[in-house]
């Protein structure tokens, strides 16, 4: 990160060149340059005067900048600031962003540039033939500046389907998750499905505790789920496969005899969620879950949309402890109370 | 000594002899905080007390923003006032 306030006059394109000079790491380089205008709307601008608070001013634009590169995980950031008397045709300031892909470089430039013009201690005074002037955000600038904040800050918190919260004073409680497979096709090369719902499990904070593979089988299916039932160290059992209307589609029927409680709540939810992603066809999955001596189990279909809208529109939620109004999580050691 | 920095607009209607103030006078006078110190301002450089009332205004001790105005003056604080800023 490059910051540089001066009295100087600059030449951008001159900055653009010493800030990449080298290197050849970037696939992006945005930029913007503001510069003085020879009028504002029909009064002419004889110069620009911009009055800095030494030492802070530095210190502001580059925590602003620093806030910024973080936030679009885009570290380098060059700004240049001009202070002082400005010329018409001048550059007054200078962001730009180098990346490796340009969609962070565009969004740290736009949204660092409306942090500027609120947010960094600079002063700015118009003199023209009808005297000076000293110049405020207008309301646009204001409103860029509160899109910008609104727009971080929902990047911050992802949006928790159906209206649901994450409170953000609870601390996150990691479950163990055990993820199981049902195919007589896929092997442990193309079990895609059940990669996709281990990483998620991994990637939203709970841990592996274990994946397995069976055929569509009852007994197989019934034999392996058994075995994690009995493991104190599955919280939470996931299958993918096996949940259609096909002859070979047995996963409730292999696992609702192992449920002490059915969680019919679920089906309602699912087809809710998975009706906006395939409408109608919705009504041809059987996916269920339930509880099995305090363990919490669901069956999801084979296919990789299902398992995407199965773990991040629904069972995500619901297996994280800081969901309000409630989860499935806060209630595990409740499971199994007399 | 308090250093009193007067920026942007502030800096118009400030006159050239408040960048420096001797601690005991202000002490004399009740002053005690940053909240007492606008006040006291205020009524001695009307001028800067209307600017100061007629416009968001922001207080910086020591280069650091200063949230509370109950905040007490110490002596060697840097207290700068801010008028709304304008860069880019």
């Amino acid at each position: 990160m490059h910051i540089r306030i001066t009295a100087e006059a600059f030449d951008p394109q001159a900055e653009i060149a010493a800030f990449t000079a080298g290197r050849d790491d970037a696939g992006a380089l945005v930029n913007f340059i503001g510069t003085c205008r020879a009028k504002t709307g029909d009064v002419a601008v004889e110069e620009l005067r911009i009055d800095h608070y030494p030492g802070f001013t530095e210190k502001e634009i580059a925590r602003l900048a620093a806030e910024t590169a973080q936030h679009f995980d885009c570290p380098d950031l060059l700004v240049v600031h001009r202070i002082g008397v400005i010329r018409p045709g001048e550059a007054i300031v200078l962001v730009a962003a180098r990346s490796i892909h340009r969609a962070n470089a565009f969004k740290a430039v736009e949204s660092l540039m409306d942090y500027l013009k609120t947010d960094a201690p600079l002063w700015k005074k118009e003199s023209g033939p009808g005297g000076a002037r000293w110049i405020e955000p207008r309301p646009q600038d204001q409103a860029r500046r509160a899109k910008a904040e609104e727009g971080r800050k929902m990047s911050e918190t992802p949006i928790v389907p159906g209206g649901g919260r994450l409170d953000p004073d609870m601390a996150f409680r990691p479950l163990r998750v055990a993820v199981l497979t049902v195919s007589d096709t896929r092997d442990a090369e193309n079990d895609t499905s059940g990669k996709l719902l281990s990483d998620r499990v991994a990637r939203d904070g709970h841990v592996l505790a274990a994946r397995a593979m069976v055929k569509d089988s009852i007994a197989e299916i019934q034999a392996q789920v058994k075995k994690w039932i009995a493991d104190p160290g599955v919280d939470v059992v996931i299958s993918t496969g096996g949940t259609g209307l096909t002859g070979r589609d047995v996963t409730p029927e292999a696992l609702q005899p192992l449920f002490d409680k059915t969680i019919e709540g679920f089906e309602t939810v699912w087809h809710m969620t998975s009706f906006q992603t395939v409408g109608l066809s919705t009504m041809q999955s059987r996916a269920c879950a339930g509880l099995a001596k305090g363990t919490l189990i669901f069956a999801l279909p084979g296919s990789n949309g299902a398992c995407k809208d199965g773990w991040d529109r629904l069972i995500r939620w619901q297996l994280d402890n800081r969901h309000r109004p409630c989860n499935l999580s806060e209630l595990i050691s409740r499971f199994t109370e007399a | 000594m308090i250093h009193l920095v007067f920026l942007g607009k502030f800096g118009d209607v400030a006159p050239a002899g408040l960048g420096e103030i001797a601690l005991p006078a202000l002490r004399n006078a009740g002053v005690r905080t940053l909240g007492d110190l606008q006040h006291w301002l205020a009524q001695h450089q009307p001028l800067l007390g209307q600017a100061m009332a007629a416009t968001p205004t922001r207080l910086i001790v020591n280069q650091c923003v200063a949230h509370d105005l109950s905040q007490a003056i110490a002596d060697g604080d840097e207290i700068a006032f801010l008028p709304p800023m304008s860069g880019g």
